[in-house]
């Protein structure tokens, strides 16, 4: 096959995330430039399908310390049940109580916990809440499932994620989201073919559009 | 005209990310500002948004207080009523009445009053297929090699595509894989038939052209695949679960043209796809 | 706590409805003595949802279950209890016992000894919370079940003992709680346990992530 094909494909690989917004950027031009088939009417109803968001907690990484976690996340809504959610977080580990006493494990970048994934996620309340005034918030309690990537000591691991969370939608276009997630994979770092566990507590602020 | 301009402008901002070797944290949040400017710059430069005014032909609309079936229904349009339509969140459609009721109705409720707007409509006339016409798609499988070199590891993909045909659509999809001391990738450009979309379950072929590489092999016995191009078909089937969502399944198999031989791969995966 | 909410004063309001309907045709039928004219009544069965609320009860009885993370260890099950007292309809406080077998850590494994006695191997933690309500509202499982449901911001302090270590910690998290019945309510908390531990020769404040569901019996 020619080289050209491949070398495209190389770089369009490293831009994964931009085919998402390219995809939105295109469906708006698209609705603009494409006219639906009946001639009378070009109509644009304005969606709210996709919420961007950051999101910032605290990673257990397991036989490490815990650590400040920061990430970006980007989800679709399928429909009212599912939705699909693409996460991006990194945390620095620092030297863990082990590693004070008989030296460290790795050093420089293999320090640095880096997670992706995609998830499915469920909402399993749907929900309408107030504050203290009489305004109704929309808000939903959800499970979410998915795979994923992570990077650290050196390593990289195919990641199954669990989590649970909850979120309000503070304004209608912001939502405000507490997370409970665990990253699942295996690692060589300590011991042999250990499966751990990470879990992160963090809260986060989405803008939907 | 003004649109391609800034279609062009965004096309060489993109071009410009992608020559940088690795997309880090801070760059992926750059890129994310970058399409959250482009989208309102785009919306305002087409018309002033216009408002949607139709009249109900459905025999009734029930008005819930929120997008989701559990939601209260505190009000009912009938029939011949005067609706404005404000927004779309994948199966609602938020609604306005002229008396200044706002809520939200079942996009399944409001299919025949939505016709004039060239929206596709939920009907259960209208197939799969034609409701998804001109839609993108998104979405992620997971899976695992099981025949060939590869076999056992696990793997993982995500893709986004166009469909322009209510029954064919192009992807790219980009994905990992992971043995105990193999690591690699493959992206490939795909092909999808789906033949018979307007059943709920529906056979998909698959036949696409990519590439492979393996970023770390096994010490001892290395592998015949270092960094091959390979053509893939398969066969999958696609879920309806809603309008736009799916669940599928399948089976791929992947000729890979290496130096001495062809290699032959096979996986099976599960996966999602969101329509919009 | 309330009686006379919506969905009381409307079922009240329907039932009188029939009892008027009814008697209406009633007399409507004696009047009428002589023409046997039966009038058929709809049968109005006004199933309306009256979603269960934390009434009158001021204390919750409950047990959890749940994942408990310890920094440098690994993520172990944790199960409590805990009575809960609510103060006003926003402010509730909470004293709880829980406790999780956390065993070795990894490195123990691979280096081959034991740093702790398997006594010291137990975090457990006795805690005093006050939670304060931020949302209260409805929730939906599906088109069917409806709940009233409320989020609430917790807080507190406890005693931890953990790996030789007998230190007050402080936590703070959230609840999600769902009033199932009229006596029976399922909180979600998640919760970050921090306190101050030492292990070989290192002092350090430690996070430690939870998530446990918990069920309570109201009274």
């Amino acid at each position: 096959m020619e080289y050209w094909f491949q070398r495209i494909l190389l770089i369009l690989k490293h831009s994964s995330i931009l085919l998402f917004c390219t995809g939105i950027h295109c469906a708006l031009a698209e609705q603009v430039d494409n006219a639906p088939t009946t001639p009378e009417k070009n109509i644009n109803i304005d969606t709210e399908y996709f919420d961007v968001g950051v999101f910032t907690g605290i990673l257990n990484i397991e036989d490490f310390n815990s650590e400040l976690v920061t990430g970006i996340n980007m989800t679709f809504n399928a429909n009212e049940d599912f939705f699909i959610q693409f996460n991006y977080l990194e945390a620095d580990a620092s030297l863990s109580s082990f590693e004070l006493s008989q030296g460290r494990l790795f050093a420089g970048n293999d320090r640095k916990f880096t997670h992706f994934d995609f998830l499915l996620g469920y909402n399993l309340f749907l929900g309408e809440h107030f504050m203290s005034d009489t305004n109704t918030r929309l808000s939903s309690m959800y499970l979410v499932a998915g795979v994923g990537d992570t990077e650290f000591g050196g390593e990289e691991s195919f990641t199954y994620t669990l989590g649970l969370g909850y979120q309000v939608a503070l304004q209608r276009n912001i939502l405000v989201r507490i997370d409970f997630r665990d990253y699942i994979y295996k690692t060589n770092i300590i011991g042999e073919n250990n499966s751990t566990h990470n879990t992160q507590l963090s809260a986060g602020v989405s803008f939907l559009f | 005209m003004q649109n391609s301009k800034r279609q062009s402008s965004m096309t060489g901002a993109i071009r410009h990310f992608c020559m940088k070797s690795s997309a880090n944290l801070y760059q992926v949040i750059g890129l994310l500002v970058i399409c959250l400017c482009s989208i309102p710059t785009n919306a305002a430069d087409s018309q002033p948004a216009p408002i949607i005014q139709l009249e109900v032909i459905d025999p009734y609309i029930e008005l819930h207080t929120g997008p989701g079936v559990g939601y209260p229904i505190f009000y009912t349009i009938e029939q011949g009523d005067s609706v404005i339509v404000l927004t779309r969140r994948t199966a609602w459609y938020e609604l306005k009445t002229l008396d200044g009721q706002t809520g939200w109705a079942k996009a399944s409720q409001v299919a025949r009053t939505l016709l004039p707007t060239g929206e596709p409509v939920d009907l259960p006339s209208v197939s799969y297929g034609d409701y998804l016409k001109n839609s993108w798609r998104v979405g992620f499988k997971v899976g695992e090699f099981t025949g060939g070199e590869l076999s056992g590891s696990d793997t993982f993909s995500y893709s986004a595509g166009f469909r322009p045909l209510s029954w064919a659509g192009v992807e790219l999809e980009f994905g990992k894989f992971f043995n105990s001391d193999i690591r690699g990738n493959y992206q490939s450009f795909n092909i999808l038939f789906e033949p018979y979309s307007e059943w709920k379950l529906s056979p998909v072929i698959i036949v696409g052209k990519g590439s492979m590489k393996i970023d770390s092999q096994p010490e001892l016995l290395p592998l015949n695949i270092d960094k091959n191009d390979f053509t893939t078909y398969g066969i999958s089937a696609n879920y309806y679960i809603g309008r736009n969502f799916v669940l599928h399944s399948g089976y791929q198999k992947y000729t890979l043209s290496t130096d001495f031989n062809d290699e032959r791969l096979e996986r099976w995966n599960i996966g999602f796809n969101a329509f919009f | 706590m309330k009686i006379l909410n919506i969905p009381n004063l409307s079922l009240i309001f329907f039932v009188g409805m029939i009892h008027l309907f009814t008697l209406q045709t009633a007399a409507a039928e004696e009047q009428d003595g002589n023409t046997s004219v039966t009038i058929i009544e709809p049968s109005k069965k006004v199933s309306r949802p009256n979603s269960a609320t934390v009434d009158a009860e001021d204390f919750e009885l409950g047990l959890f279950y749940g994942t408990l993370s310890v920094e440098d260890f690994a993520t172990n099950p944790v199960k409590g209890i805990y009575l809960n007292y609510h103060i006003t309809s926003n402010l509730s406080a909470q004293i709880s016992y829980a406790s999780s077998d956390v065993g070795r850590a990894t490195f123990e494994d691979v280096v081959g000894g034991d740093f702790l006695s398997e006594k010291d191997e137990e975090f457990s933690y006795i805690q005093v919370q006050a939670g304060y309500q931020i949302l209260h509202g409805r929730s939906f499982l599906g088109a069917k079940r409806r709940f009233n449901s409320y989020l609430y911001v917790m807080g507190g302090i406890e005693s931890v003992q953990f790996a030789r270590n007998d230190e007050i910690g402080f936590t703070f998290g959230t609840r999600y709680k769902l009033v199932l019945t009229d006596s029976l309510t399922l909180n979600i908390d998640l919760q970050d346990h921090i306190f101050e531990r030492e292990f070989i020769a290192d002092k350090k404040f430690t996070n430690n992530i939870e998530f446990a569901i918990g069920l309570n019996a109201l009274f």
